[in-house]
């Protein structure tokens, strides 16, 4: 099937309703049942493949979806610099109001990755973001230094 | 995540909803997805009717084409019908060995939750038809019709 940008908003729409309903918990929840539900292809592709895989995976999302993504990689880091997030780009161009993002948006992205990450034998962590479509990732080895 | 996990994610989402919060609760986020979500097909239909609907999934833009599914859409003598012959979103599914949420409501539940009272409040009553194996889960298939009332 082909994905259509509007299912961005959806996102949206759906974070928010579980935050005015059950709370930012029950959303964390949420998100953290994603995590471990809908993402095991992408999880055994992380862990038979290692960073490369990692660095590739998103390259390729980000590329399709009309994002911008630079990444440095060494033998124990993933540096990914997102420049334009597809989300915010999508939700920005929409006069819709119920596609501003919710406040906490961008935690899915860190919720998730950090998940997925962990049980493909990385640590992960979002050291920035500017909460506008910019931020900063580290994929690293776990056990290992930099 | 990405749109390109959007129905894995919208199904797991539909049967964790149901489980954890009820069937009420996953009711009541399809009427939140009608309301704020549909804002498009809304606009369509409010300026131009059952014309509108066909537009909104059979236009030049329209979804299903963007979706790829595979249907047949007609608007003649003041009735909408369609025919799902193959749904995108059941066949992914099916493709990447989901369960599909099944039960009271089902996966499939969600296309008329969402579209039927958008429908509605512009005097267009809307029916859907959807093929269930017998287990009692959904085949991808549907037909579906609408048209002005009064007629």
């Amino acid at each position: 099937m082909a994905p259509i940008k509007e299912w961005f908003g959806a996102y949206n729409v759906i974070f928010r309703w579980f935050e005015k309903n059950y709370g930012k918990e029950a959303l964390t929840e949420y998100w953290r049942f994603l995590a471990e539900s809908c993402f095991q292809e992408t999880i055994e592709r992380f862990k038979e493949g290692g960073l490369n895989e990692i660095d590739s995976y998103f390259r390729e999302i980000f590329e399709t979806d009309g994002g911008e993504y630079t990444s440095s990689l060494s033998e124990n880091l993933l540096l990914c610099e997102i420049k334009k997030c597809p989300d915010h780009d999508f939700m920005k161009g929409s006069d819709n109001p119920c596609f501003k993002p919710i406040e906490d948006y961008c935690r899915h992205h860190d919720i998730i990755n950090s998940v997925i990450a962990q049980k493909a034998g990385f640590s992960f962590c979002m050291s920035e973001c500017s909460g506008e479509g910019q931020c900063r990732w580290m994929f690293k080895r776990q056990g290992r230094d930099f | 995540m990405t749109v390109h996990d959007f129905i894995v994610i919208y199904n797991e989402s539909f049967k964790y909803i149901k489980d954890k919060y009820g069937a009420e609760a996953l009711k009541d986020l399809w009427s939140t997805i009608s309301k704020q979500w549909c804002t498009h097909l809304d606009g369509l239909v409010k300026e131009k009717g059952l014309e509108g609907m066909v537009e909104y999934w059979d236009g030049d833009d329209g979804t299903l084409g963007r979706e790829q599914a595979v249907y047949s859409i007609k608007l003649e003598n003041g009735l909408f019908t369609g025919i799902m012959h193959k749904c995108p979103s059941v066949g992914e599914l099916v493709e990447r060995n989901r369960e599909i949420c099944s039960g009271v409501p089902d996966y499939c539940d969600h296309c008329m939750a969402l579209y039927a009272p958008i429908a509605e409040k512009y005097g267009i009553k809307m029916l859907w038809s959807i093929e269930h194996d017998s287990n009692g889960v959904c085949q991808g298939r549907c037909k579906w019709s609408a048209y002005q009332t009064p007629l």
